[in-house]
């Protein structure tokens, strides 16, 4: 039977990654411009670009991958979340003195680009260690 | 869970390249499967031991440690 878990061809990962290349540029451009480091922007191409990556088939497509990128997402949703929490606590609770009046909280494109680039990181982790050792 | 997938294959002169397209998954799965990292699907197990000419069971043998 034949299982289609992951909607995007393999070549989309072509994709993502002109979509994180664009993402970059334009918050360069954007600094240029107006003198603002836009991360907002920033974690858009990002989150856009690893949506594509991380959700497309791989070159062989089995049950094998489906599990690591499952493990890899779930291991990623968590750290991303730790991280976002402990971020939020020590820079939005805490009144220490900053540099700056404000202090922006994580927003969803950056949550969702930081899970998706730690899930992708977790998953090619998980598949070379997969393979360890066990090449002819 | 462990396997003699290597010992057959060896006797059936296959690589696991050649392996992995008969039952068409990585061969990165083959290996992992070799080397006890991943237990192949129920599925997945069948196809390999027919690719092999033999039972499921003959290849595939449950450990200890899978009962706990």
């Amino acid at each position: 039977m034949k299982t289609t878990t992951f909607p995007y061809a393999y070549w989309t990962k072509l994709l993502g990654l002109l979509i994180i290349i664009a993402g970059i540029t334009s918050f360069f451009l954007q600094y240029q411009k107006k003198g603002v480091f836009d991360l907002n922007e920033l974690a858009l191409g990002f989150s856009w670009g690893f949506i594509f990556i991380f959700f497309s088939k791989e070159k062989t497509d089995d049950e094998m991958i489906h599990g690591l990128k499952f493990k890899a997402l779930t291991r990623a949703v968590v750290v991303a979340f730790f991280i976002t929490h402990l971020y939020n606590y020590l820079f939005l609770n805490w009144r220490f003195n900053r540099e700056h009046d404000l202090i922006l909280s994580i927003s969803a494109y950056q949550f969702l680009a930081l899970t998706l680039i730690i899930a992708t990181a977790i998953f090619y982790y998980l598949k070379h260690q997969a393979t360890l050792n066990g090449k002819e | 869970m462990k396997n003699i997938i290597k010992v057959e294959r060896a006797r059936n002169s296959m690589t696991q390249a050649e392996l992995a397209e008969k039952v068409k998954v990585a061969r990165q799965t083959i290996i992992a499967i070799e080397t006890g990292k991943f237990v192949p699907s129920t599925t997945l197990a069948f196809k390999i031991a027919n690719v092999l000419k033999c039972k499921a069971d003959e290849i595939f043998e449950l450990e200890d440690k899978d009962w706990e």
